[in-house]
């Protein structure tokens, strides 16, 4: 009896794979018509990081719909063929062999997160595929150089780096601790505070891991507190840096708290409240506040709102400008688009700066990493507001300095 | 701070943490002493029961409100899972049992994350009653921890009293203790098995809106019942104040560790009294078997 369902699943598993097969074998990698430029992302439109990704998407989609209602790139569609990585590195190695081998996609674009977008870099460097500007704040999306490679994202460490430069000169802080995520993620925010402490002569006091997924914090926050910690940075995300705030103050113990750029994001601020109210963030593109935007933003949101139905924030703008960068250089490329002339006008590219007030970008035929400059923010009345001006890092080999 | 303070800090927060899994263990413990199933969606169960407290709470109810819907809930998506892992896998067919409530947590997970408003983001659960703090002299208590205690400690004695006193509690502990000898005095085994899953869920339930105040409501909040197993697991997945006796003794344990010894201890802790308890309970039950 055993033996027969067993058998009858192995059957059917075996017409399922071969019925693919034949699916796959029949789809016709077609050459793209002549009067389209397509363009691919992966993004999460479904799993953990689904509230990220699907923004992303729809940011993209508008800018693709503004290009194409203002008669395309030299009067060619540009058409988005848009993913689902379900934030799965074995699904997004899979979209992107799709989108190469049967989209025959002209470039690869702003797709998310570190782990799905590391599977799919080698395998569209290697059909000859441009991969721009993926979100994810890893060195390997720069270096080492290619020239078919091309991000803006300045990495986490330096850019906690340079966060927390301006922080001890601001506040005057001398004993610095972290607490993060065990994994590559905190591990990363780690090494940029260690080597920014490095360069004043100072070193970390305590250093707290936690595990992913942790949900109290009251021990890590009592050993910070020992060791009186005066600022601590913190290499978290969403919850964690709620909760530790949370501790910090069912103590009454409030020390200035630095969050990497994986914290600085809307919903830190919406779920904590008057929890985090003071914390310092880092990163590169501004939060908007719907209430106090400046004209083009303000109209910008609400466009976003009219189509998609929902307020359009950070993720929303950084698909957004993913797309507007391409137009720009697409564009310069001239009637006639190749790789080699998107590279060329690609590298042309200097100080391109956005309505929405993120920092410069510039590539040149040396340079792979857009944009070495962050900012600091810091949540006051419960909206996250610009400190600092545009902080430099230290630029990666080939790339100018930012000042 | 004072070094005594801070560890009355400790202890009363892994207490609260450990009342946490005991409630968790509890029900992982009743199921499997029911229907010999170690639940795998019981995690989901009570992510659901936040889920709905959370609903409740947002509607204005407040987290009483909140636990009049997160209980019927819980409980009836418990008696579906149970119901339809006895149907699938039958009795005695342990690993299939596994399997089925494996795959109802997936379901459940992906049924949570596709309501419309709940999704995969974190939500708080915002309540007055349980998201403050108290101060005991210098010692911060978070009122979650407290309520915990406190909850917990009422559920237990509501239990024993019940398990004692009414027919349907007698019948029960009858059940767990032989099924075919309970059954041969006219006690129904299937209904029995309905009761333990509904009984679980919605200690799942009031686990959930516990911990929500501290660590958010979120679809992924189940992976907490690990925690919870291993407290069931620790005293053998036997008796209710095994389940809580556990719960406590991972909650402060791992409290005290994490705040005492280098970080990543506590985990390592957590998980290597669980596989030595394991370990320990398979030779006893192999030499009692040989």
């Amino acid at each position: 009896m055993f033996e027969k369902q067993v058998s009858l699943l192995l059957a059917a598993f075996f017409a399922t794979v071969a019925s693919f097969t034949l699916q796959a074998a029949l789809l016709q990698a077609a050459e793209p018509p002549a009067d389209e430029i397509v363009i691919g992302t992966h993004q999460s439109l479904s799993g953990p990081l689904a509230p990220w990704g699907r923004p992303i998407a729809n940011g993209m989609r508008m800018r693709v719909e503004q290009a194409n209602a203002a008669g395309g790139i030299h009067g060619r569609a540009l058409r988005l063929v848009v993913e689902d990585s379900g934030y799965d590195p074995s699904r997004a190695a899979l979209a992107t062999r799709k989108m190469v081998e049967v989209d025959r996609v002209f470039a690869i674009l702003g797709t998310q997160g570190t782990p799905t977008s590391a599977v799919s870099l080698p395998i569209a460097l290697e059909a000859g595929v441009p991969f721009l500007f993926p979100i994810s704040g890893a060195t390997m999306f720069f270096e080492p150089f290619d020239r078919l490679k091309y991000s803006f994202v300045v990495p986490t460490g330096a850019a906690v780096g340079a966060g927390l430069d301006y922080l001890l000169a601001e506040t005057e802080a001398m004993t610095v601790c972290a607490l993060y995520q065990d994994d590559a993620y905190g591990q990363g925010v780690l090494d940029g505070a260690k080597a920014a402490l490095t360069s004043h002569g100072m070193k970390l006091a305590a250093a707290e891991p936690y595990a992913r997924g942790e949900t109290r914090f009251g021990a890590p926050i009592a050993k910070l507190r020992r060791a009186e910690c005066e600022l601590i940075v913190l290499g978290t995300i969403i919850r964690e840096t709620v909760a530790a705030m949370a501790e910090a103050g069912r103590a009454d113990w409030s020390p200035i708290f630095l969050v990497s750029p994986g914290g600085y994001t809307a919903e830190v601020a919406a779920l904590g409240g008057d929890t985090v109210e003071g914390l310092y963030g880092v990163g590169q593109l501004p939060i908007p506040d719907p209430d106090a935007a400046a004209r083009p933003v303000a109209e910008w949101l609400s466009d976003y709102e009219m189509r998609f139905g929902e307020a359009g924030g950070l993720p929303a703008i950084a698909g957004y400008n993913t797309i507007d960068l391409f137009v720009r250089a697409a564009e310069a490329a001239g009637p006639e688009p190749t790789v080699d002339r998107l590279i060329a006008a690609l590298d042309a590219i200097r100080g391109y700066e956005t309505i929405f007030g993120s920092t410069p970008v510039s590539f040149s035929p040396t340079c792979r990493l857009g944009s070495t400059e962050v900012f600091v923010a810091r949540i006051e009345g419960g909206r996250w507001r610009n400190d600092s001006d545009f902080l430099p890092t230290p630029p990666p080999e080939g790339c100018p300095s930012a000042r | 701070m004072d070094p005594a303070a801070e560890l009355a800090q400790h202890l009363i927060a892994g207490s609260g943490a450990g009342c946490i899994y005991g409630l968790l263990g509890l029900g992982f413990g009743l199921i499997y002493r029911a229907s010999r199933v170690i639940n795998f969606a019981h995690g989901e169960v009570m992510a659901l029961g936040a889920f709905c407290a959370l609903a409740g709470t947002e509607a204005g109810f407040g987290p009483v409100g909140g636990l009049a819907l997160a209980l019927p809930a819980a409980a009836l998506a418990s008696l579906a899972v149970g119901r339809l892992t006895a149907k699938v896998a039958g009795d005695g067919a342990p690993l299939a049992g596994i399997a089925v409530t494996a795959a109802c947590a997936v379901l459940l997970r992906f049924a949570i994350e596709t309501m419309p408003g709940w999704g995969t983001e974190t939500h708080a659960l915002e309540s007055d009653f349980l998201a403050g703090t108290l101060a005991w002299g210098a010692v911060p208590i978070a009122r979650a921890d407290l309520a915990a205690l406190a909850v917990t400690a009422l559920i237990l004695a509501g239990l024993a009293l019940a398990g004692r006193v009414t027919r349907l509690g007698l019948a029960l502990r009858a059940h767990i203790d032989d099924p075919r000898a309970a059954a041969l005095t006219g006690v129904d085994p299937a209904r029995m098995r309905d009761l333990a899953w509904l009984l679980a869920g919605a200690l799942a339930a009031v686990a959930g809106l516990l911990v929500a105040p501290l660590a958010f409501v979120h679809s992924g909040m189940g992976i907490l019942a690990i925690n919870g197993f291993a407290a069931a697991a620790l005293f053998g997945l036997a008796r209710p104040v095994g389940a809580l006796a556990g719960g406590l003794l991972i909650g402060i344990g791992e409290t005290l560790l994490a705040a005492y010894m280098p970080g990543g201890t506590a985990e390592l802790a957590v998980y290597a009294t669980l596989l030595g308890a394991l370990a320990l309970r398979g030779a006893q039950s192999a030499r009692r078997l040989a």
